[in-house]
Formats: structure tokens, C-alpha cells, sequence
């Protein structure tokens, strides 16, 4: 059921060259969640989430610096090897610092027709933020129409926010089938199709989860759902790792991650002024914690998460040397440990050590089902 | 403490470690026998010969063991086990039976160090692990034992007569090394130098333990509590009266056994 959001998750590279032979179309590359890929799709562009690859790597030392974090370093790697050699540009919408430096490096060592860093302010807690996101925005629409050679009309900026609009609803409609008693999808699964969101064309993929929402009410489980678990943290893309927290007697049934929930989890409030709907919807969505200050909006809505999803446990995933993430481990935690959730934290690299987080992962479980084990 | 069961079903647990395998046969009161030999590189090798001697040690026979149950880096892989449990579950069932006041179990074993929180139920609490690094393990004191040309017995009763341990900054066992060469090189005490080894060491399993808001009384496990510098060092660091339980290499076999007598 989920075969064909592997298959664009393996070959995202394949897909995006034949998305624009066939399209003629162009493709930006995304540094961060924060792009407003509605303006690009408003303009046919193709928004492609700029991903590593999770393989060892040894170009990036000249140009990025040995402790910033993995996920950044993979992600210039992917440029510096030439593997989205296709495209047009690159859009940063500012983030933390180690990614500010990958586009940085990238922009200067790779290479790209258009590149384009947009000022997202950092404190979207400040009453001049959507204001201020909307001026940024005006001046991305320029950048976009200065690439199309055309401009982004309203009727053109209605059709894009429709479209990122529906792919998110979509995706919160598959959610729902995670909270009952056995979640009628995997974790692995909910992780090909909200990851691999990020680079396909909303409307074929939109298209492929209208498939998928056919068949879900329908589907026979025969797995244990196990413990119910919640990911939460940085970046994380790495199937290989929630494949083995699901084989050892847990499901994970939601997360919160810039590759997961926070990037589809709120929609744009459509209004005639578009841009400003769009900076609104920014503004206002599950914050990553370079943005979440001076309060830390995201803790409720993580455990509200908790809550609707009935999670037992949750697992912190923290790229290493991920200093906005860093931040909030501890008072996470302790938010946690206020509301009776166990977590466990693990530090991830380029490549996870599956069989060291394996016995961690193991004892977790252990712990959450202690009653079980006596 | 989990409901026990009355002496008469025999059960076997097998603690599979990086460096040593253990195992015991428990009747539910007490320790029938018990073998230890090196791991090497095929765990259900040293698993099985673990089994048999610690079964002919007590005169048993295979269709008399109720239940086998594993534990340890290599549990994955017995054929002949009925279960298994992780280690930190198994660590923490052993020593809570042999020191039932447990809050706080350090366990030190040959790659790995544990710190574990441990409820008034003998259940995990919470527990953290060293990542990926060998740097406050039982590998890093034999690599830097062996630097100074002794066992770790014997560097053990070295560090334990020193007055003045220094300092060892280098989280990277290569890079310890490296440290140690320089301070015996400049005529540095070796008594304060492996001394210095082992705070370092206890510093690092405190540091990860007080992640995890110990509280007292603390015990401490693994083949590593047998060092009585590590056992003073461990209490300096953590700031209290450290126990240590008989055998305490045999913590996490022993928590199989009574975990697989009691899910008879």
C-alpha cells in the first residue's frame, strides 16, 4: 500500500529529473521546512527538500565545519557528489547556523542557476513577525517571477496554496489511522509518505495518499502494535532506524520532526491577501526550536501529540551537535517526566549504530512494559 | 520485589558480555554453580559451553533447566535460549535481589558502563548508557593497564595506594594513552598516574548518572566492581557509600535466572 512512497523515497533523484523532462518545469532545492513551497508550486516549480543520503562521506571537511551537525555536512555532501545535479536553484529560509553553512558552501562550491536566502524571522513569537515575513515574501515572488520570467499571479498563488493545502490534509487524514488501538500503518511507513512529500509533486502525491485512504479503513493488521511510541527532535529521515524500533515490539504512531509533523501539520487560512496568509501559516506552525522563544510553544503541542496518539514512551533523536535541539533536551525531559511519559534520549550521526541503540531501544521497552516482563 | 517462587524449578541465566560470558543455575533461593569463560568472537559458542559446564557444575541436566533465558551484547543470537531480557533489565533485577535497598546500580562492564535507576518495585526506572565510545569502561582500564605494563589487578592496587591522582583529560582511550606515556615520561608517580585513570573513569559514569538524578544507596556491578580504586573513586564521585554485591560479574546472569524462574 505504501510501496509506491518507498519507491519515490529511493529514487528521489530519478523522479525529480523526470518531473521536469516531463514537465518542463523548474526545481528549487530547500534548505529548511520554512520554505513556502506554496509560491513555488504556484510558479510549477518543483520544492525538493534537500536531504544526506546517511552514507560516510569525506568532501565536506574544506568547506563546513567538523562539529556542526551531521544532518548539515550529509546535506552538502549531496551537492558537493553532484547528486541534485538538476537543479535550478536553491532557497535557504533562515535557520540555524550549520545549515545557514551548507548553503553557504553549496551557493559558493556547487554551484546553482538562482540562489536565494530568505530573511524567516527567528522569533516568530514577535507581533511584527507575519508582517514582517509577508515584506520577505513580496520579495521572493520577485525572485520566482525573475526565474519564471512571468508573474505569480493571485489565481497562480490560490492554485499553489490549494495544493500544498490538500497534500497536508491528506497526510492528517492518514494520521488519524495511527491513534486507534492498532494503528492500521507503521511508523515506516507514515515516514516514506510525509518525507518523501517533501520533493514529489503535491498532486501526484496527493493523488497516491487518496489511493492509500481508499484501502486504510479496510486493512488487516496482523502485527502487534507493542509499545506506542512517539519520535521527537531534529531532522530524521532515517528508516533504517524507526524499521528496527518496530521490529523489536513497538510502533511508533507519531512524531515530531521538521521531516514529519511539523512540516505539514498546520494549513494556509486562505484570505485575499495571499502573501500574508502564507507568512501566517509560518509563523504560526509547530516552531523548531531556533525559532521557539522566548516561550517554548512546542512542548504543548508535543504533548497534546502524546495525548491524542496515545503514546507510552517517547524517543528524543538529536543530531549530534544540533545546538537549537541541545537546547531543549532538558526541559523536554522534564516535560515529559511532568506528564508520566518515559523518554529515552539517543544521539544520531550520519550513520546510526543500530545495534548500540538497539539494546537502548530494547530496555526502553522493557521499562514501559515492566509489568509485562514479571 | 516481584512475587518469587518456591525452590525447585531450575532456571539458567546467561549473561553474554563483549569480554566474558557468564552463566549460573538459580532454584530460586540460591546459586547452584556458576562458569565464567571469554566470549571470543562466537557468542552461542561461548554461550553453549557456558550452559553445559555451569550444568555439569551443578549435575543437572539440560531437560531439568525450566527456563534459559540470555542477556547481554550477544543475546540476540542463542539458538537454545528461551528468552531474553537486555542487560540494564537483568543488571537491575540481579543486584536488587542481592542489595533489595538499591536505588542506583553503576554497572561497569568491558564496553560498556550503565548507570540505572531502580524503583522500590526492583523495576527500571530510567537508565543511560555510554555512546559509543569506550572512554569509562572496562576496555579503556585494561588498554591503559597494559600501557604500563601491568593486569589490571595489579593497576588496580596501584591507583588504590595512591594519595595524589592526577588528572586525565582525554576522553579518547588512544588519546588517554597518549596522556599517560607523557605523565610517566615527565616522572609522574605511577601509582598517581593509574590512580588518575581510574577518577577519570568514575567521573565519567557519574557524569552520566547524575543525568538521571541518583539517589542513594548506590550499588555497583560488573566485572569492574571487583577494582577497590574504582569502588572508592565511584563513591568520591558520586558523593556517597557505594556497595558492591557478591559476584558482581554474575548480576546480570543472575537477573535472567530469577527473570526466567519468575515468567515460569
Amino acid at each position: 500500500m505504501f510501496t509506491q512512497f518507498q519507491e519515490w523515497y529511493d529514487k528521489r533523484h530519478e523522479y525529480a529529473k523526470d518531473w521536469k523532462q516531463r514537465t518542463g518545469g523548474k526545481v528549487m532545492g530547500c534548505f529548511c521546512s520554512y520554505v513556502p513551497e506554496e509560491m513555488l508550486v504556484a510558479g510549477n516549480i518543483l520544492p525538493v527538500r534537500i536531504l544526506g543520503s546517511h552514507e560516510p562521506q569525506n568532501v565536506t571537511e574544506p568547506y563546513i565545519f567538523g562539529m556542526y551537525c551531521p544532518f548539515c555536512r550529509d546535506v552538502l555532501a549531496q551537492g558537493l557528489k553532484g547528486r541534485y545535479d538538476y537543479l535550478d536553484g536553491i532557497t535557504l529560509s533562515q535557520s540555524c547556523i550549520h545549515l545557514r553553512q551548507s548553503y553557504v558552501a553549496w551557493r559558493e562550491h556547487v554551484g546553482v542557476p538562482f540562489d536565494y536566502y530568505l530573511y524567516m524571522p527567528n522569533k516568530v513569537q514577535a507581533r511584527a513577525a507575519t508582517p514582517y515575513l509577508k515584506s520577505e515574501l513580496v520579495k521572493y515572488k520577485a525572485h520566482i517571477e525573475e526565474i519564471n520570467g512571468r508573474e505569480l499571479t493571485d489565481a497562480d498563488l490560490d492554485a499553489g496554496i490549494a495544493a500544498v493545502n490538500r497534500n497536508r490534509e491528506l497526510m492528517h487524514k492518514v494520521y488519524e489511522f495511527r491513534k486507534g488501538d492498532t494503528p492500521k500503518l507503521t511508523g515506516l511507513e507514515a515516514m516514506y509518505m510525509t518525507v518523501s512529500s517533501t520533493w514529489i509533486d503535491k498532486e501526484e502525491h496527493s493523488a497516491e495518499i487518496e489511493k492509500v485512504l481508499e484501502q486504510l479503513p479496510d486493512r488487516q493488521v496482523t502485527r502487534d502494535t507493542g509499545a506506542r511510541l512517539m519520535l521527537v527532535g531534529s531532522e530524521d529521515d532515517d528508516v533504517s532506524f524507526i524499521d528496527m524500533i518496530e521490529s523489536v515490539g513497538a510502533t511508533v504512531v507519531v512524531d515530531d520532526h521538521c521531516t514529519g509533523t511539523r512540516y505539514f501539520w498546520n494549513s494556509v487560512v486562505p484570505d485575499d491577501d495571499r502573501l500574508m496568509a502564507i507568512a501566517d501559516r509560518y509563523v504560526k506552525r509547530p516552531p523548531c526550536p531556533t525559532k521557539d522563544w522566548e516561550e517554548r510553544w512546542r512542548f504543548p503541542h508535543i504533548l497534546e501529540l502524546c495525548k491524542n496518539f496515545d503514546v507510552q514512551g517517547a524517543v528524543i533523536i538529536q543530531q549530534k551537535f544540533c545546538d537549537p535541539h541541545e537546547c531543549d533536551i532538558m526541559p523536554l525531559r522534564e516535560a515529559f517526566v511532568k506528564s508520566d511519559i518515559p523518554s529515552l534520549f539517543l544521539e544520531f550521526d550520519v550513520t546510526v549504530p543500530i545495534g548500540q541503540f538497539k539494546v537502548r531501544v530494547e530496555a526502553f521497552l522493557e521499562m514501559i512494559g515492566s509489568e509485562d516482563l514479571f | 520485589m516481584p512475587g518469587m517462587k518456591k525452590s525447585g524449578d531450575m532456571t539458567v541465566g546467561i549473561d553474554i558480555g563483549s569480554r566474558t560470558t557468564k552463566a549460573l543455575v538459580w532454584n530460586g533461593e540460591e546459586v547452584l554453580s556458576r562458569s565464567m569463560l571469554s566470549t571470543g568472537w562466537t557468542p552461542e559458542k561461548s554461550a553453549s559451553v557456558a550452559f553445559e559446564k555451569t550444568l555439569q557444575t551443578a549435575a543437572i541436566s539440560p531437560s531439568e533447566v525450566k527456563r534459559t533465558m540470555v542477556t547481554g551484547y550477544g543475546r540476540g543470537s542463542i539458538s537454545f535460549a528461551d528468552e531474553s531480557v537486555t542487560e540494564i533489565t537483568a543488571h537491575a533485577r540481579g543486584v536488587s535481589y542481592l542489595l533489595p535497598e538499591t536505588k542506583t546500580l553503576i554497572d561497569i562492564g568491558g564496553q560498556d558502563s550503565k548507570a540505572i535507576i531502580i524503583d522500590d518495585e526492583a523495576l527500571v526506572q530510567d537508565f543511560a548508557m555510554n555512546d559509543r565510545c569506550a572512554a569509562g569502561s572496562g576496555k579503556f582500564l585494561e588498554f591503559l593497564a597494559l600501557t604500563m605494563e601491568l593486569s589490571v589487578q595489579d593497576f588496580s592496587e596501584l591507583a588504590f595506594s595512591s594519595k595524589n591522582p592526577m588528572q586525565i583529560s582525554s576522553i579518547c582511550t588512544v588519546f588517554a594513552e597518549s596522556e599517560v606515556l607523557s605523565m610517566l615520561a615527565e616522572g609522574v608517580a605511577r601509582e598517581d598516574v593509574a590512580s588518575g585513570v581510574h577518577r577519570s573513569i568514575a567521573l565519567r559514569v557519574a557524569q552520566m548518572a547524575h543525568s538521571l538524578h541518583p539517589q542513594v544507596p548506590i550499588a555497583f556491578s560488573g566485572g569492574v566492581a571487583r577494582n577497590r580504586c574504582m569502588i572508592r573513586e565511584i563513591g568520591v564521585a558520586l558523593g556517597g557509600d557505594i556497595s558492591v554485591p557478591e559476584m558482581p560479574e554474575y548480576a546480570g546472569a543472575l537477573g535472567a535466572a530469577i527473570i526466567a524462574r519468575e515468567s515460569l
